[in-house]
């Protein structure tokens, strides 16, 4: 029930760490040890390289794509502490922006839902993590520091839902920014940016897992007034967090235990269906039931399909 | 709908060497997964050398289903229309119309699916992987089948609970290999010597076609002989029970049994005994299950065989018995053991079991294109009772998957958004998500999904695609273009920096970008400061052009003393002022002339400040215009004292 629709050569010397669609589908962002960025257009089942971009001086971890209304533009972070914001210019890519503060390789990175405005949040080994703001002419940066013992490892926004207004009729730009984090220290945190103080500051400490937090993801908005966090780790779990938004608590619900390290979580644009990826050399697809259970769709996975066919 | 598609299983391989180490995988699009080649990375460790071989390739997955074959396509249209209408009917109708309005929609879905097997039944004739074209029209007939089911025991249910004639209907229906047979045998130069002949006698008989059957043996050599008018008279008299027939259960039962008793005692009296065939249609009329049983031949399934027993043998079943018969029919063609999907949603459905009914279906489809019409209409169906509370919530769940594998493709996705109307706030929540994230290829696309967004209040969307395309247009250097945008995005900064953009290029080359379209831009115009001025301005122009000097000095001279106009701009109001004060008539009074030589003072003062820590370009336009100062103090003054003397002789 799943076909491989078109594969591309990607042309890295070395294997890919991130791969991104942009806001429409139509452009592809990987991202590799050997320390580049490339971007492909996709058109149909066929790719053309328009960028191969090449100025981090490390491995480059992950690729971020910001919403179209701002440009087009690209983030990388990287092993080599920086962070590069691209923008193309004409059918030119180039560096517009480069953030340097960490003093760790930088994991993550992750734009602020349009709504707030060019946002971005990066997240290092450094255990801190920076929310970078694009003003009128430059980048605002703002770190903050501690945030993780030993390493932060994941960074992702919560999707710009104003209270009151669960429906989606009306996004509005009050809506409160909030941004979770995983770290080394097996929490994963939840951050709420004060606009009285203009500081972000530590709202919730969600413990459950027992080894390093890997990936965070907050789902996103699919009309319903709750908010859901997946988070997978070291201790080869997967915990979906769910508030419903009326109690406020964080209600935490072990997904599965797999056979080895989660890496990734991913939330399909719809936000029903979660995608997880770690050292099973699995890729499996989760729904919630009506029930609340969180079940397994299918696996892409190495090996031989299995013969069982089932017909009405 | 796994018949169609290659993988059926749950788990997918990909067979890439490279990626057999370790495997990443991302949601990327709308439904799209990236899959590629990955490594632990210990982020903060060290670097790790490593060594590849072979390509590092990223492969494309997709969920693929039937639906995006050419032949449903048509499905997928027609299924739109009548859910939208079922939609709107079921909130307008009288509580009397209810049901019948569900019926006809319910006929509307299976004269849909009846059209999709003929048109492939066509498509094989010319076309095609037969194989696949083949299961397509199978899988679609099983599920015209079970619809026909629902329709019958759930939604067209009878007063009285009677339901043996519609399931006969069904039955005849789905099953006319006994017509077939007995076109054949008829058209056979000696009918009863023809091999099928009996065959397609018990066939008749066991779907209740008496006329048929009467037919075929009135056409036998023996007919007027006593054992062919006995069964005759049977088979004519035999009683049917009809819901409308005025005829009351009782009665009809008491006609009924009378009619029975009388086929066994000509069976008893051996009135048959010298034809053993005609024996057996008395037996079947008479309901010995062996008998029937023994013809499952002819029958094919247990329901058929489940129908035509209970036609003897009970005729007034009602649902709730109707499970046990289910049982003993299946017991009797070899168990569970030989059962298949298609039977368990069938006996699922006599067991008046709607979540069954629904999960067996979900469980062998790959898309949910069936079970979510199917569920839609028994959520209106059982609407008004209690214990279905899981109905709503199903419905809702299973219209959302399918929609969201119409979303995903490139021109379904329209029909895709008209569902998510009818879906509550999750509807709601992913018809915006999936409007903001179409692929804008042209500026038409665009206006499609403003129109659609803003045909639902979705201004958010409206503002998003607005902003998109205005970026986009300044990216390609259509400033015009990209102010319309901004206009209608109603983004104070975006179309004040294009403004900026549009007047320092005037400053460079002295002509206008897209003027037509700044001249028409009416009271958007006041969206920001800069457009405001560069709307005025334009004004001007059109003024000075018609030769309407006077109202155009008043706009210049309030455009220049307002301080709307950027300060690289002021030269060239300045600039501008020159022919209007070197004009015949003077058309500056005095007092604006006073506020044009202030302005003047001003930017002097301004430029001999900036000339000091200038970069070149700005020294450049500096000194071009100081070149002109000069002639414009020259003018000023000139003017000055025309005014003041034209001034002072008009009020004398």
């Amino acid at each position: 029930m799943v076909s491989v629709i078109s594969n591309v050569e990607t042309g890295h010397d070395d294997m890919i760490h991130d791969a991104q669609m942009d806001y429409f589908g139509t452009r592809l962002a990987t991202c590799s040890s050997d320390r580049s960025v490339r971007i492909f257009e996709v058109k149909g089942t066929s790719q053309t390289l328009i960028a191969d971009l090449r100025e981090h001086e490390g491995p480059v971890w992950q690729v971020a794509w910001a919403h179209p209304m701002y440009g087009n533009i690209l983030a990388s972070c990287s092993y080599d502490r920086k962070v590069i914001i691209w923008q193309e210019d004409g059918h030119k890519w180039k560096k517009v922006h480069e953030y340097a503060n960490h003093d760790s390789s930088v994991n993550s990175l992750c734009w602020a839902p349009h709504e707030h405005g060019l946002i971005l949040a990066c997240a290092s080994a450094d255990g801190s993590f920076s929310v970078l703001t694009s003003t009128a002419h430059t980048w605002e940066s703002k770190k903050i520091t501690s945030a993780h013992s030993v390493g932060c490892n994941a960074v992702s926004w919560a999707p710009a839902v104003a209270p009151g207004s669960a429906d989606g009729t009306s996004r509005s730009g009050t809506a409160v920014q909030r941004i979770v984090t995983g770290g080394c220290d097996s929490y994963v945190k939840i951050w709420k940016f004060d606009s009285a103080t203009g500081e972000w500051i530590e709202e919730l400490k969600l413990e459950g897992h027992s080894d390093w937090v890997r990936d965070v993801a907050w789902a996103p908005s699919i009309g319903l007034p709750r908010s859901i966090i997946a988070s997978c780790s070291q201790d080869r779990r997967v915990i979906i967090w769910t508030n419903d938004g009326v109690t406020g608590v964080w209600q935490p619900r072990e997904l599965n235990t797999f056979d080895d390290v989660i890496w990734h979580v991913s939330w399909s644009v719809t936000g029903n269906i979660l995608a997880v990826s770690g050292g099973d050399n699995k890729v499996s697809l989760w729904k919630e039931s009506l029930e609340g259970q969180w079940v397994c769709l299918s696996d892409s996975a190495k090996g031989q399909p299995s013969s069982e066919q089932r017909t009405l | 709908m796994s018949a169609f598609s290659k993988n059926t299983s749950r788990t997918w391989s990909i067979q890439d060497p490279v990626i057999t180490n370790r495997m990443h995988g991302i949601i990327g699009g709308v439904s799209s997964l990236l899959v590629f080649p990955h490594k632990d990375h210990y982020k903060d460790d060290r670097e790790y050398p490593s060594a590849v071989e072979g390509k590092i390739k990223l492969y494309q997955v997709e969920s693929f289903s039937w639906l995006w074959s050419r032949q449903a396509r048509k499905l997928i249209n027609e299924a739109m229309g009548t859910f939208i209408s079922l939609q709107d009917a079921v909130k307008e109708v009288e509580p009397d119309d209810y049901k019948s309005v569900l019926v006809k929609k319910c006929r509307e879905y299976r004269s849909m699916i009846q059209a999709c097997v003929e048109d492939i039944t066509m498509c094989r004739e010319c076309e095609g992987d037969q194989e696949e074209l083949t299961a397509s029209g199978q899988l679609l007939y099983k599920m015209e089948l079970i619809l026909s089911l629902i329709e019958i025991l759930f939604i067209d249910k009878k007063p009285g609970g009677m339901i043996l004639g519609q399931l006969l209907m069904w039955i005849r229906s789905h099953f006319t290999q006994c017509i077939e047979k007995k076109n054949e045998v008829m058209e056979s130069d000696h009918p009863h010597q023809h091999s099928a002949y009996w065959e397609a006698v018990y066939g008749s008989v066991l779907q209740g076609r008496m006329e048929d059957a009467r037919h075929m043996l009135s056409n036998h050599p023996f007919a007027d002989t006593d054992p062919f008018l006995s069964i005759d008279e049977l088979l004519r008299k035999m009683p049917f029970y009809q819901v409308y027939g005025g005829v009351s259960v009782a009665e009809f039962t008491v006609r009924w049994q009378h009619w029975q008793s009388e086929c066994e005692r000509r069976l008893q009296e051996g009135h048959y005994s010298t034809c053993h065939q005609l024996q057996t249609v008395c037996k079947i009329l008479c309901g010995d299950q062996k008998t029937i049983n023994n013809l499952i031949d002819l029958m094919d399934t247990w329901y058929h065989l489940m129908v035509s027993t209970l036609l003897f043998t009970c005729p007034t079943v009602k649902l709730f018995r109707l499970h046990s018969a289910a049982q003993d029919a299946i017991a009797c063609v070899g168990g569970e053991q030989s059962t298949t999907p298609l039977d368990h949603v069938l006996l699922a459905a006599m067991e008046a079991d709607i979540l069954q009914v629904i999960k067996e279906c979900q469980q062998v489809l790959d898309n949910t294109w069936f079970t979510a019409h199917v569920t839609d209409l028994l959520c209106h169906t059982m609407g008004q009772t209690t214990d279905q509370k899981f109905l709503p919530e199903l419905r809702e769940s299973l219209l959302l998957d399918y929609v969201s594998v119409l979303v995903s493709h490139c021109s379904l996705w329209q029909i895709g958004i008209l569902y998510l109307d009818h879906l509550g706030p999750s509807g709601i929540a992913m018809s915006q998500t999936v409007l903001q994230r179409l692929p804008l290829t042209d500026d038409s696309r665009a206006h499609k999904i403003i129109q659609m967004a803003s045909d639902r209040n979705f201004d958010s969307v409206v503002v998003g695609v607005c902003r998109v395309m205005g970026r986009r247009a300044l990216s390609q250097g259509r400033l015009g273009s990209a102010i319309w945008w901004g206009v209608r995005s109603r983004d104070a900064a975006f179309t004040s920096h294009l403004a900026h953009q549009i007047l320092q290029k005037y400053v460079v080359e002295g002509r206008f970008e897209s003027s037509q379209l700044l001249d028409d831009l009416g009271p958007a115009m006041l969206l920001s400061d800069t457009l405001t001025f560069l709307g005025k301005y334009r004004e001007f122009h059109m003024m000075y052009q018609d030769g309407n000097f006077r109202d155009a000095a008043v706009l210049l001279v309030s455009l220049i003393s307002s301080k709307l106009a950027p300060e690289y701009f002021w030269p060239v109001l300045l600039l501008d002022a020159l022919p209007l004060l070197k004009s015949e008539e003077p058309v500056i009074s005095a007092e604006q002339t006073y506020e044009l030589m202030y302005c003047l003072h001003n930017l002097h003062n301004h430029a001999s400040k900036r000339g000091k820590q200038s970069s070149l370009e700005n020294e450049a336009t500096c000194s071009a215009f100081l070149e002109k100062e000069i002639d414009l103090r020259l003018a000023l003054s000139n003017n000055l004292a025309r005014a003041i003397i034209h001034e002072g002789s008009v009020d004398n």
